[in-house]
């Protein structure tokens, strides 16, 4: 069942000559900012597992001598610390920004369950891989997610299951041609 | 350098296995580069698992099929539906698709495959004088200026990266570390592993990549919503009044030779190549007000670009190791996965392999021209595919690719990791070409490094003391420099200019 993308409001433009309030901040500045501390954040979290990974869990810093080898930890940490100094600049950026203009909560981003709810779906492939063997659960997961995706799917529910169907079918066989008998892959049982 | 183009050309035409794996790699690569939604690099990305089990040289021969025929598939949906199939067929649409409106499809899906297989015949022939030339010229570089190369093609990725450099500098970095993970092949060190298995054998190039540039599009894609079938306009007609072809020529001259260095700049890109294209054909014009309109130079020029793009990228990555673009390095990181690494060294040692690479490229252009006049009108008919279908079809080969490699799930779960990643990047707006690059330049540049700092006993200074290597390092540091300092100049320039 597709949902439709909500539609964006149109924004006000300021024709030249009008000042734009420069207080006011637009939906596009906050999506804005949140993008920027939303990336910050990424590579922060990258960086904070990279680090907690040469601090803890690695012998990487153990001090052992290499010789004239700078060692295996050398382009980790140059990585790390330009990743590291990188989304703090950016963090930092994107606060300062955030305290110039208003503080007003941004309103609702558009929101897309219909990724989430496939990518979730596809998570759930391997696990059904292995305990149903391939081709239940190929079968079941094609014409679930066909059924999932297709426009319009209340408006015609037997043509939607017809065709869902027939992709689950033929995809099943197709994969089984392709892979278990041209490239001799071993499909879960 | 011909005799080993001549013998890989025999050796291809004489072994049916290989001649049919570059028609199966043609016809696939069409299909999926017509497909809206699957760009070149999907479509490389989600058959780099079917080669896996091939030898490299039917790989090769089957992966650089789909590679050419895909760049001309990206033509068919501009021209017919006004949706690029790839990014370089985005010019192509504005000549195009007006043609196709005024009943003229066959013709205009005609001009772009003729001028799709001039610029791909123009482009491979400037590519076997040029790299072997660069080639012995690059025998010079030493381990600095490989080092220096790596990061000069990580800068220029991040350089022409949609959003920012910065932001696509830290993307690069991501893709560094997960290249880092697992044993350390000069100290058997693990890194990054968390003590997990799975992560001591290191981040396989193809459930990167799968996830990256296969699944992650396929939600992108979702998050669009899924359009009903298209109206594709019917074919009646395909060849053009042949008066008007021989006027077009040097267009289609004049595309290629832009195309195929524009390519030949790492990360460069073909959508820059067909814009240029495009504005100088408008600009040489008699009648610049015909563009846009359906002008039959408008098709040509930038088709032939956009194909002979795809030489100009191999020329890098043949002769220093480093990607001309995306769909470049996951042809890299095919040749890794079958150990073979591209570089200067490639010509000398493996020259055969590099007839391979000429004589699969001349194939896959001749093919691609035999399919878009034989086949064109049932190919187009795909186009009709519920969308949704090829979406969840497209879902289905990341998951069993990636599988197929070796045949483990964890594989799997790599590729929903990446593929989720790339979904929030892009939401994010962070490019994600970078993460495969630093993946795959990662080894080359962490090698190069250390022996460069061992050779000089620990000084740095031995990457500015070598002409080349100095020259990279200037260009990388103007690569960097320029988005902070070009908007000033600008502002400043326009001042001056009132």
């Amino acid at each position: 069942m597709l949902v439709s993308k909500p539609s964006r409001p149109v924004l006000p433009r300021c024709s030249s000559g009008q000042v734009a309030d420069m207080n006011e901040d637009t939906q596009g500045d906050q999506q804005k900012r949140a993008s920027e501390l939303g990336a910050a954040l990424f590579f922060l979290i990258w960086a904070g597992v990279g680090w907690a990974s040469i601090v803890y869990g690695s012998k990487l810093l153990s001090g052992r001598s290499y010789g004239l080898d700078p060692g295996p930890a050398l382009l980790p940490v140059i990585t790390l610390t330009i990743l590291t100094v990188g989304a703090v600049a950016m963090a930092a950026m994107a606060i300062v920004k955030r305290g110039r203009r208003s503080r007003k909560p941004a309103s609702r981003t558009d929101t897309e369950p219909l990724p989430i709810i496939f990518l979730s779906m596809v998570a759930i492939f391997p696990i059904l891989l292995e305990t149903l063997g391939y081709i239940w659960a190929t079968l079941a997961s094609v014409f679930v997610w066909s059924v999932l995706l297709a426009p319009n799917a209340l408006q015609r529910p037997f043509h939607t299951m017809a065709v869902s169907s027939i992709a689950a079918i033929s995809m099943t066989l197709l994969v089984y041609a392709g892979f278990e008998l041209v490239i001799g892959a071993l499909l879960p049982r | 350098m011909f005799d080993i183009f001549a013998t890989a050309l025999y050796q291809i035409a004489a072994s049916p296995y290989l001649l049919g794996l570059s028609v199966a790699g043609v016809f696939v690569g069409i299909v999926l580069g017509a497909l809206p939604g699957v760009s070149s690099t999907m479509a490389l990305a989600i058959l780099l698992p079917v080669s896996y089990s091939m030898s490299t040289d039917a790989a090769l021969v089957f992966l650089i099929g789909v590679f050419s025929a895909s760049v001309f598939g990206g033509s068919i949906s501009a021209i017919l539906i006004n949706i690029p199939g790839t990014p370089g067929a985005i010019v192509t649409q504005f000549d195009g698709y007006p043609m196709a409106k005024s009943g003229r499809a066959g013709e205009a899906l005609c001009y772009a495959l003729v001028a799709s297989t001039t610029g791909g015949l123009l482009g491979l022939a400037i590519l076997s004088i040029v790299a072997p030339v660069v080639a012995s010229a690059a025998l010079q570089f030493r381990s600095p200026e490989f080092a220096m190369a790596a990061v000069f093609g990580l800068t220029m990725l991040a350089y022409a990266s949609p959003s920012s450099t910065f932001r696509g500098i830290l993307v690069g970095c991501v893709g560094l570390l997960v290249g880092m993970v697992g044993f350390d092949k000069l100290t058997d060190v693990a890194r990054f592993d968390f003590g997990t298995r799975v992560l001591q054998n290191g981040i396989d190039i193809v459930p990167l990549t799968v996830g990256i540039f296969g699944f992650a599009e396929v939600l992108v894609n979702l998050s669009g919503g899924v359009q009903s079938i298209v109206n594709v306009p019917r074919i009646n007609k395909i060849l053009p009044p042949l008066a008007g072809l021989p006027r077009l020529i040097m267009s289609m001259v004049r595309g290629s030779v832009i195309g195929t260095f524009v390519g030949a700049v790492p990360a460069a890109g073909s959508a820059i190549a067909v814009a240029l294209s495009y504005a100088q054909e408008q600009r040489l014009s008699k009648d610049p007000e015909t563009f846009g309109k359906g002008a039959p130079a408008g098709i040509v020029a930038p088709e032939a670009s956009n194909n002979a793009c795809v030489s100009g990228a191999l020329i890098p990555m043949m002769t220093l190791g480093v990607p001309g673009d995306t769909m470049t390095a996951v042809l890299m990181g095919a040749l890794l996965l079958h150990g073979l690494r591209p570089g200067p060294l490639l010509f000398a040692e493996n020259p055969e392999f590099v007839g391979t690479i000429f004589g699969s490229l001349f194939f896959a252009i001749l093919l691609t021209l035999i399919f878009g006049f034989v086949a064109i009108a049932a190919i187009v008919q795909l186009l009709k595919m519920p969308r949704h279908i090829l979406m969840v079809g497209i879902a289905v080969l990341c998951v069993f690719g990636s599988f197929a490699v070796r045949n483990t799930m964890s594989d799997v779960y790599i590729m929903i990791f990446f593929g989720a990643l790339g979904f929030a990047m892009h939401k994010l707006n962070l490019p994600t070409a970078p993460l495969a690059f630093g993946l795959v330049l990662g080894p080359l540049l962490e090698e190069n490094l250390r022996r460069s700092l061992i050779v000089s006993r620990g000084s740095w200074s031995v990457f500015i003391e070598r002409p080349i290597s100095l020259i990279l390092v200037l260009f990388t540091v103007a690569a960097l420099l320029y988005p902070l300092v070009g908007p000033f100049l600008k502002s400043r320039m326009a001042r001056r200019n009132g």
